[in-house]
């Protein structure tokens, strides 16, 4: 296997809404919200996002105040929490824009905690507009709905992404680009339903088609040669329990 | 690529070798591997238990320990052994041998100022050689040791706390009388 991320659509569409962030005119909002649901690889995208841009993350908590907020924030960018949130922001502010060096993005996971406290939105656009970096949060499947409803933070946020899992045309790449061998199209479409679209399974369904292929000498297969074999280890089989039903 | 490889783990929480070399780009997969061994190594990180070695495609998982997990930037020296993280061996034994070195070098370094600094506050009386030398002939000659010199506090200058109460003075005067 090739370890490496492959640009799906969603993968795509997260990194180009992070570009227009960085590269906004003056006097558009940079808040930017990824959601979807979980086991869609959000947290491995983010990941490679924030190596990147070089970004900030940190994670909200449900405990969290505007002055824990920015306390993390100032940790994350080498400094120490201060006493007062004007002294905090400032701190940030300067380190964010420093001459000669790039806008980081910064990246707020389980942002639905944010949105609790109008303060706490208030702070982030305070920092996004003095330092012109862009501010991505990262939420469950429910938080676009929830900021629809509120008027006075969905008109800041400009960047929608949500990640809606792979289609059987981000299968066939996500295979090329990581697979060694190369598989059919029936294989990949089975390869597809059993898996569920989850990015997880799908890896490990095609790190045991590639070590079959590999130990029978094949450089392409297809679904007759793989056969019904199991994917991965976690399927669950209610052999006794489907009979008693049947 | 340690600084990108440290920023995934920590965002990651449980992770695998494969899964932190997939959000670096450009990342060398031996790298990343050394990297995670030298940390093992150094009890940065565990092991999550239930891996099933032989089991294609999955992993061995991995999670920071949590006090460290804090720091944004990579540890670069050991806190147990205090060499840095690259060093085959952890052995708190090395932290232990150091801080007692650096420990001697201290109190040899504190000896010697403080000896430098009474020498430098003493200021007795002046006795030239010559003296001495006199001195040395008589006793070898008579088997008697010359008188003291006569006590004279002014000789002794108090710097400093140190001040020698009257009551002893008397006394050494006394004695340098009856002599």
């Amino acid at each position: 296997m090739i370890h490496k991320t492959a640009m799906t659509k969603d993968m795509r569409r997260f990194i180009q809404s992070i570009d227009d962030l960085l590269n906004r005119p003056s006097g558009t909002e940079g808040q930017g919200l990824l959601w979807g649901h979980p086991g869609l690889g959000k947290t491995t995208a983010v990941a490679y996002a924030v190596n990147q841009y070089d970004g900030i993350f940190v994670r909200a908590l449900g405990c969290w105040t505007v002055t824990a907020m920015l306390g993390d924030l100032c940790r994350e960018l080498g400094g120490k929490r201060l006493c007062r949130r004007s002294d905090m922001v400032e701190f940030i502010v300067a380190e964010l824009s420093k001459p000669g060096t790039a806008p980081r993005p910064i990246f707020i996971d389980e942002a639905d905690y944010c949105f609790r406290k109008f303060e706490m939105v208030d702070s982030l656009r305070d920092i996004y507009d003095l330092s012109k970096c862009p501010i991505i949060m990262i939420g469950m499947e429910d938080i676009a709905r929830q900021i629809k409803t509120n008027e006075r933070v969905a008109r800041r946020i400009t960047q929608w992404v949500e990640f809606k899992g792979l289609d059987l045309s981000d299968t066939d790449l996500v295979a090329a680009e990581c697979c060694e061998v190369k598989l059919s199209s029936d294989l990949l479409e089975y390869l597809h339903k059993e898996t569920g679209a989850n990015i997880g399974r799908i890896i490990i369904g095609l790190t045991r088609i590639e070590k079959f292929a590999k130990a029978n000498g094949l450089a392409t297969i297809t679904g007759a040669e793989w056969g019904s074999q199991p994917l991965y280890f976690d399927q669950p089989t209610f052999a006794g329990k489907g009979r008693r039903n049947s | 690529m340690h600084q990108s490889a440290w920023r995934s783990m920590r965002i990651l929480k449980q992770w695998s070798v494969p899964g932190i070399v997939c959000t670096i780009p450009g990342a060398n997969f031996n790298t990343v591997a050394k990297f995670v061994a030298s940390l093992e190594r150094h009890a940065m990180v565990e092991k999550i238990a239930g891996h099933v070695r032989g089991r294609v495609g999955e992993h061995q998982l991995y999670r920071l320990y949590p006090k460290i997990a804090n720091d944004p930037t990579y540890p670069q020296v050991c806190g147990l052994c205090d060499q840095i993280i690259s060093a085959k061996v952890c052995d708190p034994a090395v932290k232990e041998r150091n801080k007692e070195e650096e420990r001697q070098r201290g109190k040899e370094t504190k000896t010697e100022a403080r000896m430098a600094a009474a020498a430098a506050s003493f200021a007795g009386p002046e006795i030239s050689m010559s003296e001495i030398e006199a001195a040395e002939q008589d006793f070898y000659q008579t088997g008697k040791r010359a008188p003291l010199p006569p006590f004279n506090a002014d000789d002794y200058p108090s710097t400093g706390w140190h001040v020698v109460p009257e009551q002893l003075k008397r006394r050494l005067g006394g004695a340098n009388d009856a002599t």
